[in-house]
């Protein structure tokens, strides 16, 4: 008898060099033909074992470390940390600090989809639409920058407060053999008065930018044959599977924790949450496009309010947050307590503590339990790519290969915040 | 009993206690910093406030003693507000020296601030400076503006090391401590208050500015220097001891430590450390291999013990060394078919040896010195020697003992006492002869002949008389006691002394493992030589476990006369010493803090102790190192893989409690004559001389006990021989002498030199005890 | 009528055309391109970037050894010695920056209580092999004194809002 060819699905590795698997994803697929019989996603190459490591640096120590779990939304990430330690120490936060965090949450926001639009279009073959978001992307990290001294881990928040208030002046450009003084004077336009200043003239410009990307992409016949009917998840599985943020919204769910659990003043906002229909990779892209719009809408408000509120930005609690550096220098308590705050570490509580924010990616939560100790007794991080990132196979199976591509994107994917 | 109340809490205490205690018991935490549990109550630093029922102001908690049905809150809104008001006063003054102060991060003065007091100043004027000072090598006084006046160090003085060195003058803003017109602090039990010292007012000199608290790892260890086996906390960094702190221990240390096991680890950073194997060839020292130098040395004991004889090896250790160390060393020696093997090099009576019925101790446990009503102390110069025990004795004779001394020698103990007998080393046999028979005339007992013919005096009448009037009496021997020539005739007279009087008898002991080398045999139990003779009749081959010939012994000169002799010497030590003078293999061994082991203490406590860092260089643990030597002899019994393997062979089949027992049967007493007339010498092992590591701690020998040895002689002796105080004079002994220089101490004996032993100045002299000449040098006035 | 626009939409590529009218505007519009490393884009006094050690005016070393940067340093990547000077104060005998260690966070300089270690403007250090980014003491206070006015400029502006 002649022996039959035997038919086997082919598998291949998807990552982790992929340039479309966003950083270290290792997806295994199997394929039956050009179809996705299975995808199983490997993580764990971006471990660093970040919870550990909490149990091992003190309170403040840790804070460094959030900033590197996502690092697409650097300050949401302390921002769940800060809310978790505050709620353990019962720590007060002053007005004024809820609404820089507020504003940086929002501008972060911006920052995170910017990115995921822009990448993801540029995985699927639009290569313009990524050197578009960037540009936005690059005056936001002047922001962060201008902030806190970092452009991407920026350990800005801090348990009681943010560390800084925000400048009152912008870094200009300057003069070169590029850039005559004409050009020079333009650049800097913006940047003549402070922070919120510059950021104002963001928000201003940015809606218009926001209508350049929907002309690239929301009506593409391109785009919308590779996104619409892609990876489509239903209200109920979306639920089921855990997910949150735009993944759930463009599932049409209507569930945003700046409105359902409302922390900081977000409850003084005036914001609108866009939810999809379909619950396919195009109807999170528009969820994306509205809440940036939305993000744009609220930066808005707290520039306001911030303008007119001025004051302290960080407890003075000398027992949680260190003291001003001018009265460290001259008063025995202040020295005393910034001493033991920057050795030993605050005490927290006994207690635990679970914290979370809507972080452009979904719910992250910090789930925090201290034995009374200078350091947490566990730290335990609820990463919003993670249930995404799980629920792969169920949105690419039965797709082509070429979707598995718009499937990642749309996940909004960063490991660092997956593998923790 | 009384029944109270804390935070809600039920606490039933004894009357007359204080409430800061009764909260200690009910586990609340009062803050305090005047206060300490082992120091008499000041209540002087407020910090303790807390809000009694009915009481109208907030009371210190470390001076209210309870009462019954009393309600205490220690964190109500009265008591809160009042220790932060103490705080803020306390912080008034203090100056902003955190970042360079040595006690930031250990600081309870930190602590307390950030856990009660307030997080911001309000204090905007000129704080108080208080003038630095300058108190010995140990301690730190530079910056005494930090001090809250607690008093704590001015109280361990009085009450702890039985003289007041540090006290408080003026008054008001402008109290300070100080000590008496810019003396020096010279206790040897000063660095206590280091401890005590809340703040970063005295602070330790030798750690000075070299790590912080939170980057030491602690580590457990015990002490390697005298016989109290005290147990430190030993605190490394980078593989090295930067600081040693007392680990509490109520029955041994309670929660102090001695200036030598505090400071002497500066020794095991000496750079006189013995780092690489070294043999000697052709007269020249060279550095090679483990494997070389230790092949190297087992081919000449083998050739030796082949040749001329395996009697003709003999093995000294120090009794400093570990138990393992010991064990295997007279292990080693044995199984080549030696004898000679022996721990007691400064001991020089060894009639007693083999009427032993076990391995002298101190015949009771630690904690129960304090409570003895009469210490007969013989030869013991306990300051120096146990400065511990001392302070125990101390505090029984505060208690209402009365102590009595037999010695040669009257240094201050800084406690009451109540009789001595103060009498040349020749006649000390006879004191206690006639305090012996006082005592059976009072007793009504039968004594031998040979006491009957002592003549009793008036001083050892009144002791007798005390001794007599006791209940719990300790009849202690000390170090000199035991170095002396007639140390068996000492052990049967205070034997019978104590048996008198239904007291406990026993030995100080010399060093840490004095009676774990009886446990670990490391002593000529059939045919042997013992230390004296192996020096006496010299060996063709020594080896030298710790020992430095010239420092060690009983009789350094003829110590180095059997070391330059011998045809090979085995030195296994820590330190580069004059052993390259005599030897021809150096073992670089570890010292305590680098290897496991184990120190039997003088109560009969088997201390087992883990290293806390790695050998330095390529030393290694002496138990290893001499495992090795076994194999490399091809004797078997030699497998031990750990130490602890070591340690349970030694002790296996051996009940450490029957084995301590200090009765000696079959040593006639002799009849003691009141002595010869004639110079003798009497000599100590001065506090920081006792023993290698401490010979290296250099602050240590920068202090007042550490000077250079002087030939001390009451004023009448020097009249006699026609020399002043302060001049330079030859002591000769044997054939050895030393040019010293002449110091008069009304306190001692007539007839006797003191000359401290255990020092280079001295070491060219003979024994420590017999006749010495002392001759002026004309002219010579230092 | 929506029927009607939509179905000349479809073959008529209205979409694509108008995007790429977007994109040709811009290639007609002024670059934004900055020619790095020649120029670069503007950098706030905040910034954190390669540690310096400062001195005072007198030249002398501000560092006084005590450890809170090495205590506080999240990654562990300071390493201090200390000891007393022949002058009674206290310094330090030591102190390494392991760069490749430093995620700086900027912990360093919050809590040196005599700004002693700084984070400069300094982004371009760079090392050709290993142990070059290990910083000892010299190469710090060389990085300190090459750049201490833009140092000390930038403090003084950031001054009030510490």
């Amino acid at each position: 008898m002649p022996a039959m060819a035997e038919i086997r699905n082919y598998t291949i590795n998807f990552g982790p060099q992929h340039p479309a698997a966003h950083g270290v994803l290792r997806l295994v697929l199997e394929l039956d033909g050009e179809v996705i019989v299975r995808a199983d996603p490997h993580i764990g190459l971006l471990h660093r074992g970040t919870e550990k490591l909490a149990e091992t640096r003190t309170w403040l120590q840790t804070l460094p470390y959030l900033d590197r779990l996502d690092y697409v939304s650097m300050m949401c990430n302390e921002h769940a940390y800060c809310l978790a330690v505050e709620r353990l120490l019962g720590a007060e936060v002053p007005l004024r600090a809820q609404y820089i965090r507020v504003m940086m949450d929002e501008v972060t926001r911006i920052l995170n989809h910017l990115l995921n639009i822009g990448t993801h279009a540029l995985d699927i073959g639009a290569m313009t639409m990524v050197l578009y978001t960037f540009r936005e992307r690059e005056d936001l990290m002047d922001v962060y920058e201008a902030v806190s001294g970092a452009r991407l881990h920026a350990a800005y928040y801090r348990p009681g407060g943010v560390y800084r208030d925000l400048p009152d002046r912008m870094p200009q450009y300057v003069q070169n053999k590029f850039k005559n003084a004409e050009t020079v004077k333009r650049l800097n336009e913006a940047r003549q008065g402070s922070l919120l200043d510059f950021i104002e003239d963001f928000t201003n410009r940015f809606p218009a930018y926001v209508d350049e990307y929907e002309t690239l992409l929301t009506d593409n016949r391109i785009w919308k044959q590779r996104t619409v009917g892609v990876g489509v998840v239903s209200p109920e599985r979306a639920l089921a599977l855990g997910f949150t943020g735009p993944m759930l919204r463009g599932s049409g769910v209507e569930w945003d924790l700046r409105k359902k659990q409302p922390y900081e003043v977000y409850d003084r906002m005036e914001f609108d949450v866009p939810v999809g229909v379909n619950g396919d990779c195009y109807d999170r892209y528009l969820v994306r496009i509205e809440e940036m719009r939305q993000a744009n809408r609220i930066v808005k408000q707290c520039i306001d309010w911030l303008r007119m509120n001025p004051g302290p930005v960080i407890t003075d609690n000398h027992k949680v947050a260190p003291p001003p550096r001018e009265k460290m220098k001259a008063g025995m308590e202040e020295l005393i307590h910034h001493f033991k705050l920057f050795t030993e570490g605050m005490h927290v509580p006994p207690g635990e503590a679970y914290a979370a924010i809507e972080h452009p990616k979904g719910e992250f939560g910090v789930y925090a339990i201290s034995d009374g100790g200078n350091k947490p007794y566990r730290i335990k991080l609820r990463s919003p790519g993670f249930p995404h990132l799980a629920a792969t196979d169920e949105m690419a199976k039965g797709h082509m290969i070429a979707d598995a591509t718009a499937i990642i994107g749309t996940i909004d994917l960063v490991l660092g915040d997956t593998d923790r | 009993m009384a029944k109270i109340e804390i935070d809600g809490k039920q606490v039933e205490i004894e009357n007359g206690r204080t409430v800061i205690e009764a909260a200690h018991l009910a586990g609340i935490y009062i803050p305090h910093f005047c206060y300490h549990k082992k120091l008499s109550i000041a209540a002087n630093c407020r910090m303790c406030l807390v809000q009694v029922e009915k009481a109208p102001k907030p009371l210190p908690a470390c001076a209210t003693p309870v009462t019954d049905g009393m309600k205490v809150f220690t964190a109500s809104e009265q008591a809160v507000k009042a220790q932060k008001g103490v705080m803020e006063f306390l912080l008034i003054n203090h100056p902003l020296d955190c970042p360079v102060c040595d006690k930031g991060g250990e600081c309870e003065l930190q602590d307390l601030a950030v856990g009660y007091g307030s997080s911001a100043s309000r204090y905007q004027e000129e704080k108080r400076m208080v003038v630095p000072k300058e108190v010995g090598p140990l301690i730190s006084t530079k910056e005494m503006s930090r001090c809250i006046n607690c008093t704590r160090c001015v109280r361990f003085g009085q009450e702890i090391g039985g003289i007041m060195e540090l006290g408080q003058a003026f008054r008001g803003e402008h109290a300070e401590i100080m000590s008496f017109v810019s003396n020096s602090v010279d206790s040897e039990l000063s660095g206590n208050m280091i401890d005590l010292c809340p703040v970063g007012a005295l602070t330790s000199k030798p750690f000075r500015f070299t790590a912080r608290a939170w980057e030491l790892s602690h580590r457990r260890s015990v002490s390697p220097h005298d016989s109290l086996g005290s147990n430190l906390t030993v605190q490394v960094k980078n593989n090295r001891v930067m600081r040693v702190l007392p680990a509490e221990n109520e029955e041994i240390n309670e929660c102090w430590l001695s200036d030598k096991d505090r400071f002497s680890y500066e020794g095991l950073n000496s750079g006189e450390r013995l780092t690489k194997p070294m043999i000697k060839q052709n007269g020249a020292w060279q550095e090679v291999e483990w494997q070389a130098a230790l092949e190297y040395a087992a081919k000449g004991l083998r050739q030796i013990a082949d040749g001329a004889g395996a009697e003709h090896i003999g093995a000294l250790a120090t009794p400093h060394s570990t138990l393992e160390e010991l064990y295997l060393l007279q292990k080693l020696v044995r199984s080549v078919g030696s004898d000679n093997v022996d721990f007691r090099l400064r001991q020089s009576d060894f009639s007693a040896d083999g009427k032993q019925a076990g391995a002298p101790w101190l015949g009771m446990p630690i904690a129960e010195i304090n409570t003895r009503d009469r210490i007969l102390l013989v030869g013991s110069f306990l300051r120096k020697d146990h400065p511990l025990l001392a302070h125990r004795a101390r505090d029984a004779v505060k208690k209402g003992a009365q102590a009595s001394i037999v010695h040669s020698a009257d240094d201050d103990l800084l406690m009451n006492v109540a009789n001595k007998a103060i009498v040349a080393p020749d006649a000390m046999a006879n004191v206690l002869a006639q305090i012996l028979k006082a005592l059976a005339a009072e007793k009504q007992a039968v004594v031998e002949a040979s006491v009957q013919s002592a003549e009793v005096g008036s001083a050892a009448a009144a002791i007798a008389k005390s001794l007599a009037s006791g209940e719990r009496v300790a009849v202690l021997l000390g170090n000199f006691a035991q170095q002396h020539p007639q140390a068996a005739q000492l052990q049967v007279l205070g034997q019978q002394i104590a048996a008198l009087c239904g007291g406990k008898f026993g030995f100080l002991g010399e060093a840490a493992n004095s009676v774990g080398g009886h446990l670990a045999k490391a002593l000529p139990r059939a045919n042997g030589m013992n230390a004296a003779a192996m020096l006496a009749a010299p060996r063709k081959a020594y080896i030298l476990l710790n020992v430095e010939a010239e420092l060690d012994t009983h009789n350094p000169q003829q110590a180095l006369v059997a070391m330059k002799a011998a045809d090979l010497v085995v030195a296994l030590s820590a330190y580069k010493h004059q052993a390259t003078d005599y030897a021809d293999v150096l073992l670089p061994i570890a010292p305590f803090s680098e290897t496991s082991g184990t120190f039997v203490n003088t109560e009969g406590r088997v201390q087992s102790f883990k290293g806390a860092i790695k050998p330095l260089g390529e030393a290694r643990p002496g138990w290893k190192v001499l495992r090795v030597l076994g194999n490399l002899l091809n004797e078997t019994g030699f497998e031990y893989d750990t130490s602890e393997a070591v340690r349970d062979e030694a002790l296996s089949g051996v009940d450490v409690a029957a084995q301590l027992n200090n009765a000696v049967q079959g040593v006639a007493l002799e009849t003691a004559g009141a002595g010869s007339g004639s110079l003798q010498r009497v000599s100590d092992v001065p506090i920081y001389s006792a023993d290698a590591i401490v010979r290296r701690a250099a602050s240590l020998q920068n202090t007042r006990d550490a000077e250079a040895p002087c030939a001390l002689m009451h004023g009448a002796e020097l009249s006699r021989l026609g020399v002043h105080a302060g001049e330079q004079v030859k002591v000769s002994q044997g054939e050895g002498s030393a040019i010293l220089v002449a110091a008069a101490d009304d306190r001692l004996p007539q007839g006797v030199v003191r000359v401290a032993a255990g020092h280079a100045a001295t070491a060219g002299l003979g024994a420590m005890f017999g006749a010495v000449t002392v001759e002026p040098i004309t002219g010579g006035r230092a | 009528m929506e029927k009607i626009t939509n179905f000349f939409k479809t073959f008529l590529l209205f979409e694509l055309v108008k995007g790429m009218a977007l994109t040709g505007r811009y290639f007609f519009a002024r670059k934004i391109t900055v020619q790095f490393p020649e120029e670069k884009t503007p950098q706030g006094f905040r910034f954190r970037g390669l540690h310096a050690q400062r001195r005072y005016a007198s030249g002398e070393e501000r560092c006084i050894g005590c450890k809170l940067c090495e205590a506080v340093c999240p990654a562990l990547a300071i390493n201090i010695e200390t000891e007393e000077r022949e002058d009674g104060t206290r310094r330090t005998t030591r102190y390494d920056i392991d760069l490749m260690k430093c995620i700086f966070c900027g912990f360093c300089e919050e809590s040196c209580p005599v700004d002693a270690i700084v984070e400069t403007r300094i982004l371009e250090y760079h090392g050709e092999k290993r142990g070059d980014l290990y910083y000892t003491k010299p190469m710090l206070l060389a990085v300190g004194d090459k750049y201490e006015e833009q140092i000390a400029k930038d403090r003084a502006a950031d001054a009030k809002y510490r």
